[in-house]
Order: structure tokens, then sequence, then C-alpha cells
């Protein structure tokens, strides 16, 4: 007799193989059978009623290391059939962090990531200071698997306090920082993050870009020692520089015998054979020997943004951004300066574009207005209304900032990596994994969630790329696979973990964009709610279901590497 | 780097405390620093334009050569 059997489902096991229609045994948080017909009952038995039923799938790119401490369920994910995530992602996580270094953590966090400095100082009760301490702090209230990178930043401050911000390591400080790491691998660590392009709060490189060649090798030794995974940003825009970063992580992977993971792989219309020559280079390294797997994402980009906070939209075109980096009043009066007005109109059409992002303002939409009588002006294009109105368009979206004391909220959707005659080729290559999601992040951006359901509904669906077992395969066996995962999840397989989540394939997606006022403190943030997800199990326990939404279930468990320590 | 692999372009890492000068001296120890310099400016626009207080760090790329044509 097995505690739970789910009968009647299109089982879709991870593998990419062929579906069937089967049947799954579940005891004690694993799978224990898997066939077409299952001897024996059990105490609760669901029918699937055809659904489609998956691995749980893993998101190998997010930032809920701050969320997690108040959100034990990483919402929304869980709800978009995510089972597992991997935190810690471009050298920043809130472990190893010193109590003196909070503040600089925390304004780096909330820089890079976007998010509301009310909600992180309101959520963050930062009662730990090493890695152990930061996963024993949430392991006890989690309902979703959660894999933790060590960030090398956090390595240099810990071993090198402020002058990790000013200088490379002496060879003592790069031993240390080893032996740091070791710690945090032992406590639970999946690996280590880096980046190559980030800044913190005040413009200044993060401190893993002080980082000599010798001190990212000498980390990446003891991640072989433990046959861990290093995940990297390089400078993601530019053709010649994402190659040679390949090349070196191509010989970082030889030289250690790991797994480097580089995202975002990213296309623009600025560099439209970037892709192409990335994957190109990706292909040679590997065929000499290297694991170098690039991540791409499946959404393309849309920004939401307001006047009063800064916005990377606007960052290429110094007069727009100089304005709106001032204090909300000064903007407002500069906003109305006619001269000032005249530059900022002309730049909007003439000034550079952001970096790997195309923006044509005419086409921004006006998303939320403030004032009442605006409201019917939602949902349109700042073009479309000007035409109307018989005015420019910059010029409308100005005039509607001020009225609105700078509330009005604007969209530019679709501003990055939306050419989808580009990216279905290199999204179903065998060496390119699905990730860089960036779940957590961003929040008052955009919505960096239902990135899931959109690859099916827009790559299985409406593109004909993949099919519904390929697409399961690069959302579940393939993350396992790339990140030392496989041994316990990833697969429906006896054995391994039941993370199971169940959904029909005709019309999994990602619901509209909105914006919801959920986070501690003050604040919103912008999610998407998942369509067509029935039920998603963690480890056994039902945690989500479309009809009763999530459950008290807090089933999840910290997710570290297969251990293959050297003897 | 791999043997058999030939960069995409030449490249080095700067040393701490490098500036354009020094990069140049040691990439180009037959050439003026003055023109070196000029050139190695023009191959590595990102670096030139970088907006201070961001500065050359040692996990840069500096290209030593031209964009292929």
């Amino acid at each position: 007799m097995h505690q739970l059997k789910i009968r009647n489902a299109l089982i879709c096991d991870g593998t990419g193989a062929p579906a069937y229609c089967g049947e799954v045994a579940i005891d004690d948080g694993r799978i224990t059978a898997v066939g077409t017909r299952l001897d024996g009952g059990a105490v609760t038995v669901i029918d699937a009623k055809g659904l489609a039923l998956a691995p749980g799938f893993i998101d190998s790119h997010t930032h809920f290391d701050a969320q997690i401490t108040w959100d034990g369920l990483a919402t929304p994910s869980l709800e978009h059939g995510i089972t597992t995530v991997i935190n810690g992602n471009c050298s920043l996580t809130m472990a190893p962090v010193r109590a003196e270094h909070r503040a600089f953590v925390g304004a780096v966090f909330r820089q890079i990531e976007e998010m509301p400095a009310a909600a992180f100082d309101a959520g963050m009760r930062w009662n730990w200071e090493t890695f152990a301490d930061y996963l024993t702090a949430f392991r006890s209230h989690i309902g979703i698997n959660v894999a933790t990178l060590a960030g090398h930043s956090m390595l240099r401050l810990w071993v090198m306090g402020d002058a990790a911000r000013e200088r490379c390591a002496s060879v003592a400080e790069i031993t240390a920082m080893q032996e740091l790491l070791r710690e945090c691998l032992d406590a639970g660590a999946l690996g280590l993050s880096t980046s190559w392009v980030d800044i913190d709060h005040e413009h200044r490189p993060v401190p893993c870009r002080l980082a000599s060649p010798e001190e990212l090798s000498a980390l990446c030794a003891v991640l072989g020692e433990y046959g861990a995974v290093m995940q990297v940003v390089p400078e993601f825009w530019d053709p010649d520089l994402l190659c040679t970063r390949i090349d070196i992580l191509g010989d970082l992977s030889r030289r250690h015998n790991i797994t480097v993971t580089f995202s975002p792989l990213f296309d623009s219309n600025a560099t439209p054979d970037l892709v192409s020559r990335a994957l190109a280079r990706v292909r040679l390294q590997v065929a000499n020997g290297a694991r170098v797997v690039p991540q791409m994402q499946t959404r393309p980009i849309d920004v939401t943004f307001e006047f009063d906070v800064p916005t990377s939209v606007f960052s290429s075109r110094p007069t727009w951004w100089a304005t709106i980096l001032k204090p909300a009043a000064e903007t407002l009066r500069d906003f109305q300066d006619p001269e000032l007005r005249r530059q900022l109109v002309d730049e909007a059409y003439n000034g550079m574009q952001p970096i790997a992002m195309e923006v044509h303002f005419p086409d921004f939409i006006v998303s939320r207005c403030h004032l009442e009588h605006n409201k019917p002006l939602e949902g349109r294009r700042l073009r479309d209304i000007a035409e109307e109105l018989g005015c420019d368009p910059v010029e409308l979206m100005l005039d509607l900032a001020v009225e609105e004391d700078l509330l009005t909220r604007f969209s530019a959707i679709s501003v990055g990596h939306n050419n989808l005659e580009r990216i279905v080729g290199p999204i179903t290559d065998p060496l390119v994994q699905i990730g860089s999601g960036d779940g957590g992040a961003h929040v008052t951006r955009f919505a960096t969630y239902g990135d899931t359901g959109y690859f099916f509904s827009r790559f299985v669906r409406d593109a004909g790329a993949l099919t519904l077992e390929q697409a399961v395969y690069k959302l579940t066996g393939q993350v396992a696979d790339n990140w030392g995962l496989a041994n316990d999840r990833g697969r429906i397989q006896p054995g391994l973990a039941a993370d199971l989540v169940l959904f029909d394939p005709n019309t999994i997606d990602r619901g509209p964009e909105i914006a919801v006022a959920d986070l501690p403190g003050e604040g919103y943030r912008f999610l998407r709610r998942a369509v067509g997800i029935e039920q998603v199990f963690v480890n056994g326990i039902a945690t989500y279901s479309a009809q009763q939404g999530y459950t008290e279930a807090r089933a999840g468990q910290l997710v570290s590497a297969t251990r293959q320590k050297a003897a | 780097m791999h043997p058999i692999i030939p960069p995409v372009r030449p490249w080095t890492y700067p040393n701490e405390g490098d500036n354009w000068q020094s990069i140049a001296a040691r990439a180009f120890p037959e050439r003026s620093v003055e023109e070196a310099v000029a050139d190695l400016q023009s191959w590595n626009l990102y670096l030139v334009f970088r907006p201070a207080p961001a500065m050359l760090t040692c996990s840069d790329i500096v290209f030593t050569g031209p964009p292929p044509a």
C-alpha cells in the first residue's frame, strides 16, 4: 500500500523520452514506482485525468536570498511548477557576511536586484553571519527546495574587509578565501558565483571584480575538490568580450574539472550575431573537453517604470539619467523647464540605446494612471494617444508625468531578447540550458516569473520548436545534470525525490503582469500568476493546487551538490 | 589558454596598479607609448568610457589587437 499514487497521467519523465500514460507511486517523499499500471493501492489516489506529470522544474538563476528568509515558498515561483530554486547568483549572497558589512551588502543587493529598501529592511532579520547559520535561519520553514551558491564578493569581504573593494588579494588572503569556500560547501553551498560586470550602489565594481585571475583559479580549484559548479555573469552584450570570457571559462573548466555556467546568453538587435558566435565558441570549448553551459531566458525583456525611481531604460541618455537621478521635486521642475524638455525630447529620439536593449519612447505603454480622468489612457501606446491629440509622444509622456506628480507608470514592452526567429534555434540547442530568469530580483521593474509557462506556450505550442518532452527535459533533467543534482532530482524515477508538477500542456502559460503589494513593509512588486498548472508536489507533499492555492506544507529541503570530494 | 584554440582577439589582463601607459609599455615594448595607448584605447572603448568611479580591474579584458575585419 503506497502513501500516494497519481494515476492516469501523461508522464514526461524528464529524460526527453516519449511521454506515456501511466502511474507514479510516492512514499516518504520519494518516488517508489513508475509504470503504465502499478500493483497495489494507495492511501491517497489522484486521478490526473490525462494531464502531463513532469518532474518539478528547477530554476537555476534566482535571487530569493533575502525573500526566502521571510517567504519560504519563494512566491510565486512554486505555482509556476518550480520546485527547486538556485539562489546566490552573480556573486551576491546573504552569507557569509559579517555584521559590519550588512549595510553594504544590503545596499549592493538592493541596487543590483532592484529590491525596495523598505521591503528588504522590514523583511530581513539578519541574525546570522556564517553560511551555515544563514541556511539554518530558513531551512525549517521552506516549502520549496533551495540551493544556494556562495558569492565570491562575500568571500572577499569576509576575508579582506573593505579592502575587498580596492585591491587584489594577497596569497594569504586567497588561501583564506579557499578555506572559507570549503566551509560554505561543507555547510551545503551548491557552488560559487562571481561576476565580471556588476557594479555596486556607488557605481564601483562589486568586490569579486577586483579578483586576480589567480584568485579565481584558486577558488575554482576548491570547486574541483567538491565537484561543484561556478556561475558567472560575463559581458553578455559584446561578442568579442563574451567569446573571450567563454575561452577563460573553458580553461578554468578543464584545469579544475568543473562545470561553469554563464548567464545570460542574451539576444539583442544591437548585436544580432552575438548568440550564434557565442554558441560556436561554447561548442569549440566543449569539443575540447570543457564543460561550459550558457543559460538563456525564455521571455523577452519588459521594463515598467515611474519617474520617481531611476530605471536602466534611461541610463544611456545622459540628460534623462541626470534628471531622473535627482530628488523627485527637482525632476518635476526639470520636466517643466522648456530648454531641458527640448533636450530630453531630442535625446529620446536620437540618444544612444541602453546596453542590449532597443528602446523607442513612442512605443511606451501607459500602464497605470494616478488621476481618475487619465484612466482611459491605461493600456494604450504613447504614439497612438499622441496621434489622436496631435502632439509629440515624448512631450505627452512628460506632461502626464508632471500632471500626476511622477506617479504615472509606463511600460517598455519587449525591448530586448525579443527576436523569436533568432532565439528559437539557440534556445532549443542541446548545449543551452534554460535559466537567467532572475526570480526574486528586479521586483519593482518587471515580473521575473512565469518563464516556464511562457516556454511551453511560446516555444512548444506556438513555434513548435520543441516537443513537450524536450521542453520538460530542458527545465528538469538537463538542469539537474548540469548542476550535479541528478542523483536526487530532475527525473521521474524510483528513488528520486517526489518533486512533481501536474499541468495541462494545452493551456500552460504565464498570466499577465500585475502589481501586488505583498512585500514586507510598504511597496509593491510585479509578478505573474500561473496558467494551466494543476498541482505541485514538493518532496511528495502537495504544496500548491490551482483550486486551493498554497497549502500549509513546508516540505522543502536544502539542496547541495553531489559531493565528489577528492579522497 | 587552450593550446589549439586561438583567441578571438589578442588580449591581456591588467596588473594591479596598471594604467593605459603601463599596459601599452608591456604589450608593445617596441612602440612609442603614446601611439600604443591610442591604439589600446580605440580597441577597448568599453573601458575608456566606463564611468567613474569604476576603474580598471585585474579581472578586465584588455584587447591588444583590433576587432576582426
